[in-house]
């Protein structure tokens, strides 16, 4: 704790080198959260680059409460939700996507043999709504009332848009083990 | 259902936990400009908050100056008093009787009211009502005299009386002893003891790219600077001051950490076991027992011991610090000429010089619970350094010898402590000495 408050400190005084411990450390694991929220990788960057900027200028607010990797997520979490905002999606999700019911949900061992990498890649082509419910809910803990408010989308909404993305994402990682599986197989 | 779809909640949840992806590289050079840019204006904002905060005292303590050293503006209130108020044929006054052809010493003319005056006014047989008019303030010497040969005016408010045959403008008497000291003009010598904080940094020009990132990274120190002063008064307005200072500065290398008890692993012969770049030059260790390690670069630091020759975690050293502290000290021999611009209780200078600067402590330590741990050295720096000034120095006077100063002053180091290839690097500083002068 005392080493993060020795950067935080240099980085409040404007040290350059600070700034660049702080980013060279959180960098990584807050470009996985923005890609985990983006629609592509160019999002992503320009997430991860407008939440660090805001990291920078709101460090003199952090009071040492909570941990620090908690705080910065959420300031990245935020950003991706204006990112989100900005863009105005819309179109109604439901039209587009008619989801079917999976044949078959996919059983504990076959989402043990699911990556990381394959996992953010599942979760990244669920439509942005989905994606962006599925995230906060899911990942993050936020209630659904939370989340109508987050994206001013009422209640029922929000427990549609998860309910919807749940479906795809069971039937993504069903074909995916499937296709593990047939690899491994031969 | 309801239970497998939570099922995928987990999945998703402490499959992406810990994950990380390594963003692109420029994104980091994106990043890095904005919150620079967005940090100069506070740094301009913080000089011009100075610069505005200097100003108005100094205006503050201009017109304080006036107000005290104009006491005829206060005598204004008494030509303005109303007539009714001070009626030339009603003057109610006690009469004393003192000896013929005494002067008439009037009470403190400052005084608004006319009724004020009453219990100290003389009216002696023979005397004249004396006019407003006639008092003459000399504001060179700053005493008040009267004169008999004017005449009074109906309207004119009258102050008191006076025995004509006694009042002459040469040989008047001063009615009026200003309050204000009044400089004596023999006092040539004066010698004033100044202290300052002082706020030390580079600016750095040239093509060294590196060189000038590893520069921009460091951060300057608390300073101060502080000394004896003597000045000699050429003339009313211009004096040549010199003295000796001495002055304090560094600043702090981040992102080196430095770990105690290397010694037993130290194999090779000599101190000099690290090399660090900086803007102030090369700083070496010369106590075997330190090791460094830089956290952000691999091109500060030149050692043997690089971290696939020797891991400090594993050999449990001590941790000491994340940053290492260059600190230098100086004795300065000022030339300075100080050219008055405002002659009043508060006077105002400029002052402007050279001052050669002998470099008498080059350290560089690491910090351990508010204690220093040294290091090592800076290498190659000049033993004499030269410097310009130019200040602002304002002097009030408490009495006709003793006076405090404040002088803002600006310091820009003609040739730099050290020399880097590639790199031109232009320290400068501002302070804001303060101090009791005595004139002799």
């Amino acid at each position: 704790m005392s080493d993060i408050k020795n950067i935080i400190s240099g980085c409040l005084k404007g040290n350059r080198r600070d700034q660049e411990l702080l980013y060279r450390r959180h960098a990584a694991k807050l470009y996985a959260v923005s890609l985990q929220y983006a629609g592509n990788d160019e999002e992503a960057r320009d997430i991860l680059q407008e939440g660090f900027i805001k990291i920078f200028e709101n460090l003199v607010h952090y009071k040492y409460e909570g941990s620090f990797e908690g705080w910065i997520r959420r300031i990245i979490v935020n950003t991706a939700l204006e990112k989100y905002r900005d863009k105005h999606y819309l179109y109604r999700v439901e039209d587009i996507y008619r989801i079917p019911e999976p044949d078959a949900e996919p059983d504990n061992e076959d989402y043990a043999g699911l990556e990381a990498t394959d996992l953010l890649e599942i979760i990244r082509e669920l439509p942005p709504k989905y994606r962006m419910v599925f995230n906060l809910f899911a990942i993050e803990g936020y209630s659904h009332k939370e989340i109508s408010k987050m994206i001013n989308i009422s209640e029922g909404t929000s427990k549609s848009n998860l309910s919807r993305a749940r479906v795809i994402l069971q039937r993504r990682v069903s074909s995916y083990t499937g296709l593990k599986k047939k690899a491994i197989n031969g | 259902m309801d239970n497998r779809r939570a099922n995928i909640d987990l999945v998703f949840r402490n499959g992406l936990k810990d994950y990380e992806v390594l963003p692109p590289s420029e994104v980091w050079n994106t990043i890095r400009p904005v919150i620079r840019k967005k940090q100069k204006p506070f740094i301009i904002l913080r000089a011009a908050a100075m610069i505005a905060v200097v100003l108005s005292l100094s205006f503050l303590a201009y017109r304080w100056s006036m107000e005290i050293s104009s006491p005829g503006q206060e005598n204004n209130t008494v030509a303005q008093a109303p007539e009714s108020e001070a009626p030339a044929g009603n003057v109610p006054a006690e009469v004393i009787q003192p000896a013929a052809g005494t002067n008439v010493r009037l009470p403190v003319i400052a005084d608004a009211s006319f009724q004020d005056m009453k219990p100290e006014i003389s009216v002696i047989p023979g005397s004249e009502l004396i006019a407003i008019q006639n008092i003459i303030y000399q504001p060179e010497n700053g005493r008040v005299l009267l004169n008999n040969r004017g005449t009074l005016r109906q309207g004119v408010p009258v102050i008191g009386r006076v025995v004509p045959e006694s009042i002459n403008l040469e040989e008047a008497e001063p009615l009026y002893q200003p309050a204000i000291p009044v400089k004596n003009q023999s006092d040539r010598w004066s010698v004033a003891a100044l202290v300052s904080p002082t706020y030390y940094t580079n600016i750095y020009s040239g093509s060294d790219d590196l060189g000038a990132r590893e520069i921009s990274d460091e951060q300057a120190l608390f300073s101060y600077s502080g000394g004896v002063a003597f000045s000699y008064k050429i003339n009313k307005r211009l004096s040549v001051q010199s003295g000796l200072y001495y002055s304090s500065f560094g600043q702090e290398l981040s992102g080196i950490t430095s770990f105690g008890g290397f010694r037993p692993y130290d194999y090779t012969k000599g101190d000099r076991n690290f090399e660090v770049l900086t803007a102030s030059g090369i700083v070496y260790t010369n106590n075997a027992d330190v090791f460094l390690s830089d956290n952000l670069s691999d091109s500060r630091i030149s050692t043997r011991y690089t971290n696939d020759v020797f891991d400090p975690a594993k050999a449990n050293l001590q941790f000491l610090n994340n940053s290492l502290r260059q600190n230098f000290s100086y004795l300065e021999l000022p030339v300075f000429l100080r050219y008055k611009i405002v002659d009043k209780t508060v006077d105002f200078n400029i002052i402007g010089g050279l001052s050669s600067n002998l470099l008498v402590n080059n350290s560089v330590y690491a910090s351990l619970d508010g204690s220093k741990y040294q290091v090592g050295k800076t290498e190659g720096l000049s033993l004499i350094t030269f410097s310009s000034a130019l200040g602002l120095g304002m002097e009030y006077s408490f009495t006709n010898n003793l006076s405090l100063n404040l002088e803002p002053t600006f310091r820009y180091y003609i040739n730099p402590f050290s020399e880097i290839s590639g790199l031109k690097i232009h320290p400068y500083s501002l302070g804001i000495f303060s101090g009791l002068s005595f004139r002799f």
